[in-house]
């Protein structure tokens, strides 16, 4: 079936974009319906409308079923758009679940550099999102899931490719210090010691 | 997919550009126009009053 | 064939209580903030005790 990668498309931390989604997960998107029925022939163009249709994020539920979410990021690994492209998936305001696909792609193809920057200041995005795991749904936030895009080892059940942590990217002086919207708030109040410990109540 | 070939269609799949994903972005933006409208909550707005 | 009940039991929508909703971002923001916070001051020990053992002398740091 139509399930090779696009033609050319970039390896990815050295293999096949595709399979940086498990083998296993993998197979289990190529045989469901909505692979077979709604994603064959999407494009960059295409796959927008149905992402935002999408009612829930998540890996795979129930009889390890894969959410239309993870098929999507496969197709989207698949197709390997333009890094423009996914900018433009990414500042798609209105569309939550648009862009919480668009940040797990990012996250999971782009330099390390580019991670944070990116997916840094999605942290001020504090939508409600629905996830959708094995013991049902449960509420979650774009800022949650983004934090934990960029702190946890694996996400939606899938494995993350490894990415320095943000401390050792300023350490060679790659990457900025992270500037919270909150902190700089904060900060504009009161400049002495307010870092962290106010309102944690 | 030799179906789809005698079909007289290719397996190969478009490539979109980023006017046409831009030109898509804006026009579902239109269309859920109504629905979001409600979304209209002032940021910073709200970092301001923590300021204040 | 399996058609399992698919409704959702949580509700997205956003913005029905915007002030209670900013307020919970900024106590998840405030503990992300701690959070790291926390894990750079660990590292920075760490380093400290790495650098304390190698100043001693060698028997001493066996």
């Amino acid at each position: 079936m139509a399930n090779t990668t696009v033609r050319g498309a970039l390896a990815i931390h050295g293999q096949n974009p595709q399979h940086l989604v498990e083998t296993v997960i993998r197979n289990r998107i190529y045989e469901s319906p909505y692979w077979k029925e709604h994603c064959f022939a999407l494009t960059a163009e295409t796959l927008i409308d149905k992402t935002i249709e999408l009612r829930y994020i998540g890996g795979v539920y129930g009889n390890q079923k894969p959410t239309e979410f993870l098929c999507l990021l496969l197709k989207l690994l698949q197709i390997q758009p333009e890094k423009e492209i996914l900018l433009e998936y990414l500042q798609a305001d209105e569309f939550k679940y648009l862009r919480a696909l668009a940040a797990m792609y990012v996250r999971m193809t782009f330099r390390a550099t580019e991670v944070y920057e990116l997916l840094e200041p999605l942290l001020k995005d504090f939508r409600k999102v629905r996830y959708r795991g094995m013991g049902g749904y449960s509420l979650t936030y774009i800022d949650e899931f983004v934090d934990q895009l960029l702190t946890e080892e694996r996400v939606c059940d899938i494995i993350l490719p490894r990415v320095p942590r943000r401390q050792v990217l300023e350490e060679n002086g790659d990457l900025g210090p992270r500037k919270s919207l909150l902190l700089n708030a904060m900060e504009g109040e009161d400049d002495t010691e307010t870092r962290g410990g106010r309102g944690d109540s | 997919r030799a179906h789809l070939r005698a079909l007289g269609q290719t397996t190969r799949i478009e490539r979109s550009t980023v006017a046409q994903v831009r030109a898509r972005i804006a026009y579902l933006r239109e269309k859920t126009k109504e629905a979001s409208s409600a979304k209209a909550f002032d940021f910073e707005q709200r970092l301001a009053e923590i300021r204040a | 064939k399996e058609k399992e009940a698919e409704e959702p039991d949580v509700d997205d929508t956003d913005g029905l209580e915007p002030a209670e909703e900013f307020d919970a971002w900024r106590l998840r923001e405030l503990a992300r903030i701690k959070r790291d916070k926390e894990v750079e001051l660990e590292r920075e020990l760490e380093r400290e005790e790495v650098e304390r053992r190698r100043a001693l002398p060698e028997e001493q740091r066996l």
